[in-house]
This record gives structure tokens, sequence and C-alpha cells, in this order.
């Protein structure tokens, strides 16, 4: 179903893994670029595509902002029984816009200073 | 890989037997589907399905043994490949103590699971021997033909019922600190009482109750898992919570960690200082035999639950609710002090089934915000008697599992306090066939990704 999607976050971010339940559709990039001033400067995160929802997106937990500590209002939760970082972050997106702007833009949440 | 544990879940026990049970003499077999998931100690095999051999797939059998076609173990093959599946073959000997994998039954089995491994490289597959009182097994995993030193089949239902790859006759417990206990249990029931591990999640007022009385078991291996510091409002009902340990704001876990150094019977206390679910709190559940929820939120017990059935964990949850303001209501005055023992066995009802966790529930704790909203109830009135009615109970379901001391039918169990009138009975609970928890986590294992490489 997310085919060209799919293959829109491959080349953008390299190695990506898939794995579906049920009509959600997850999809694990290995290594994305957080914002400059963040540590680590590079983590693995999740979407979690489910129809034409809005994509549920997580990273890895244990970042620390450019502010030097835990960014606020992320919380840990259970994704298929691995730990991930849920946080939010509201901007305009739709699917013709593209999940590589998505992921893009959803990172940018860490660029903070709070 | 030295040990590999096989999981079977509760409703899928009896249809393994009924599948490999000899008929007129002639051996059957039975093809399960597995997931898999690596913990520290050893690597789980957790049962699926099982796909009995239909008659018409046995072929004449050889100078012994079962012989089936190549167009069943084709099926099954594209079955395994479909759910992301290895493949486990199962039959029974009734002879043997332990009983043991024939010389035909590892070369063909050998043979049978380096073709599973071609077709179905990166899951792992076998074949396994089921005796009286034990089991054997050969294993493909990781690339390799494994004969582990030590392999368990375990069985869910209301005990945990293992058949291992060695004989069972232990030899009588010899600690005089267990004499009055091993009148109930056995000699046999105390070893399985110090084989065992038990994560306690949540250190409080319902989890040290269950850590204390676990310890006094002799239990082999407790996993305390809380972050959280002793207060001066916990003092009146967390059991070891010493004046001093509050003043030096001393993690629960620690002060817990001391208690069963105190109590000196041989248990292993393990401090888990983090919260569910970070990654050492889930890292730590899945290492354990049966699990212990002291929580004081649902999305804890969600998660809790979804870990339980994912990996073939036995699950009891506790909880206590005390609400003075209903103490005149007319409806409420006889069940104001509400608590409830959950004890859920993987492949019967789980907590979504019976309406205790429902989607409401958890957006409700978070006014339908993300999870980071969820706010402990420092406030909520607690009594340490009240809680301690729960923890014994939670320790029993413990015992029970592990030594099976009382007959009681396998299904996942719920029983409800009521503080006003001291009571504890047993309540009716049903599985839901439609229940998607249930369909979606049950034996999951570590989820399986498909990489793609630019």
């Amino acid at each position: 179903m997310y085919d060209a999607e799919i293959d829109d976050l491959r080349q953008a971010f390299g190695d990506v893994a898939m794995l579906q339940q049920g009509e959600t559709h997850l999809v694990r990039l290995s290594s994305v670029t957080l914002p400059l001033g963040c540590d680590p400067r590079a983590t693995a995160a999740l979407l979690t595509l489910r129809g034409q929802d809005r994509p549920l997106i997580y990273v890895q937990p244990g970042i620390k902002g450019p502010h030097g500590g835990t960014p606020r209002s992320c919380s840990e939760v259970l994704v298929e029984a691995e730990t991930w970082l849920q946080f939010s972050y509201q901007f305009p997106w739709s699917w013709e816009d593209g999940l590589v702007r998505f992921v893009g833009t959803a990172l940018m949440r860490f660029a903070k200073h709070e | 890989m030295n040990s590999v544990e096989l999981r079977v879940p509760l409703h899928l026990v009896e249809r393994l037997f009924d599948a490999v049970r000899p008929l007129g003499g002639n051996e059957r077999v039975a093809f399960g589907l597995v997931a898999a998931a690596a913990t520290p100690r050893r690597m789980l095999l957790l049962l699926r399905d099982v796909i009995p051999a239909p008659e018409e797939a046995y072929l004449e059998p050889g100078t012994h043994g079962a012989r089936w076609s190549g167009r069943f173990t084709l099926a099954v093959l594209n079955r395994a490949l479909a759910e992301s599946c290895g493949v486990v073959i199962f039959h029974m000997h009734g002879f043997g103590n332990p009983v043991r994998l024939s010389p035909d039954d590892e070369e063909s089995g050998a043979e049978q699971l380096e073709l599973f491994a071609r077709v179905q490289p990166d899951r792992p597959h076998g074949s396994v021997v089921i005796g009286e009182a034990t089991a054997a097994g050969l294993f493909h995993i990781n690339g390799k033909l494994v004969r582990p030193d030590r392999f368990r089949l375990r069985l869910l239902g209301s005990f945990l019922e293992d058949r291992e790859n060695r004989s069972v006759d232990p030899a009588p417990v010899d600690d005089e600190a267990f004499a009055r206990q091993i009148l109930l249990v056995g000699s046999r029931g105390q070893h399985r009482l110090r084989g065992a591990t038990a994560a306690v999640v949540g250190l409080g007022g319902g989890g040290s109750h269950v850590v204390q009385q676990l310890a006094h078991l002799g239990i082999g291996r407790i996993l305390g898992i809380d972050h959280d510091v002793g207060d001066e409002t916990n003092r009146s009902r967390m059991i070891g919570l010493m004046k001093s340990d509050v003043r030096e704001s001393r993690l629960k876990a620690d002060v817990l960690a001391d208690l069963v150094a105190r109590i000196d019977l041989g248990t292993e206390f393990v401090p888990i200082r983090a919260k569910l679910p970070s990654h050492e709190a889930v890292q730590a559940i899945r290492d354990a035999d049966v699990m212990v929820g002291c929580v004081d939120n649902y999305r804890a017990r969600a998660d809790l639950q979804a870990l339980a059935w994912r990996f073939l964990i036995p699950y009891i949850d506790i909880g206590l609710i005390i609400d003075p303001e209903q103490r005149h209501h007319p409806d409420r005055r006889d069940n104001w002090i509400a608590g409830n023992v959950y004890t859920v066995i993987p492949g019967s009802t789980c907590l979504w089934c019976t309406g205790f966790l429902t989607r409401a529930k958890l957006d409700a704790e978070t006014g339908g915000r993300d999870p980071s909203y969820v706010r402990d109830s420092p406030g909520a009135a607690q009594v340490v008697s009240l809680n301690g009615v729960l923890g014994s109970q939670a320790a029993t379901e413990v015992l029970q599992l592990l030594t099976a001391f009382g007959e009681r039918p396998g299904d996942s169990r719920l029983l409800k306090m009521n503080g006003v009138h001291g009571t504890l009975e047993k309540w009716a609970i049903r599985p839901r066939s439609t229940c998607d928890r249930c369909k979606h986590d049950l034996a999951a294992g570590d989820p399986v990704w498909t990489s793609s490489v630019a």
C-alpha cells in the first residue's frame, strides 16, 4: 500500500525495515539525523501508518536536546514489545507532502531549547 | 545457545497432546508454528498454532516412526512463510526417563530442519519428542543445528508444567526453614520455587507485600521493578520502609533488596531501578517465569498485559480502590473498598477480554493525550492491611503456578475483594473470541522486521 512512500524513505534514510500488523504498517528507519545540539545526533525512528491517518512517529529513548536535558512532553511507550519515545509536535502536513518531509519536520521538535 | 524453552499457551496444550498421542501403536506427528524471543538466559520459542498431520498425509511407516507426505510439509512451510514463523515437529514416545530423540529421529530431524532453514532462514526450527514427564529437542537456530544443554517444554495452565531433557527426581530439600511449607508443596514444589524467577512491577503498598512473601516462600529470584523513592506517605504501608530510608531518599527497589537480604532464605533480589515501559524494565520482564503487577494505572497494566501475552508469561494483577466519599452512598456503601486479583494465563481470558482494560479507561487517564500525561494518584486512600490481603493472594497465585499445590481449572481467574465485608470471592470471567489483543499479541515473540536496503 505504501510502496512509493517506502521507496522515498529508503532513498532518503537508507536502511528501512517493515512490519505489518493487520491494517497497521510499521516502518523502522535505522538512522535519522537529529537537529544540531542533540545527543546523539543520529538515532533510529519508527513510523506507524494506518490508511490515510496522520502517521505516528517515534524515536529511540535517551535523547538529550540542545539544552542538555530530556525534551519535555515526551514519553516512553511500548510498540511491538520495544521501547520507543513518543513525542508530540504539531505542524501542517498532508500525504501529498510525503513521508520524508513528515519525518524531517517532526524531528525539528528536538531543536527546541527548553 | 545452551538453553531453549518452548512455551505452549493454554488453549493449545490439549490440542497438541491430542495430535501426537500414538494411535493403535503408530506414532503421530504435529507441526507447530513458533515465534521466537531471545532473553539473557535462553531462547524462547512460543507456540502460535498446532497443525496436526491429517490421516491422509501419513505414508506407510518404515521400520518404525511416522512418515508423512512432502505435500503436507510444503503446506506447513507455506503457512510458516506467510506468518513469519519457525516450524517445530512434535511427536511422542511412551518410554525413556528422560525421553530422547532416537537415532532415526535425530537423522530425519536434522534433514527436515535443514530444509526448513533453507526455506525460512531467519526463523528457528525444531524437532521435539515428548515423554511422560520429560521432553527433548533438536533445533536449528542462527544457522546451525543445536542440541541444547537444557531444553524445557512449558505447558501453561493453572500450573506451569515443565518437561525437560533430564530426569526429574529432585533430592529432598534439606532446609529446616521450609519443612512446614514442604508439607504442602512437596520437595519438588520447593525445588520449582527455587528455580523460578518472578518479576514484581511496582514495589509500593502492594508490591512490597508480594516481595516479602515470595522471599519467605524461597523463590529463586525476584526482579523488583520500580523507579521511585519511598517517601513519608509510604511509611504506613510499604513493607520494609524505614524512617532512615525516607530521610536518605532511598529507592524502593533498594529498600526491598535489603528486606530480602534480611529474610535470608536464598532468594536473589535484582533491583531494576526503572519505570515501565523502559527498555530495562521490559528486558527484565522477558526473563521472568511469572509476573506480578502492583501498579496504579491502566497504561502500565496494558503494557504488562501485552508483554504477558507476547512472551507467554502468566500475569497476576492486583489493585485496590478505596473511595471514602462513597461510604454513605446508598448504592456504594457495601462496596466502596474494592480490590481485585486477576490471574491471566496466556491462551485464556486476557484483561481486555474481561473489559478490565478498555481504550476509554486509558484515554481517561491522559485526557486522550499521549502517555506522558498519565499521572499517579498520590492522594488516593491506601491501607496496609487491605493491600496485604491482595498481596498475600498474589503470592499464593504464584505458589499455585509453580507448585500446583491445589487442583484448579487452568483458565484465567478473577478474585474480587470487598474490603467493607472482608470477603475475597471468585468471579466468573469469559474469553471474548473477538478480542483483537489476544489475536495480535498471543505468542507474538520478538517482532520480525523485513529489511530493505537502498
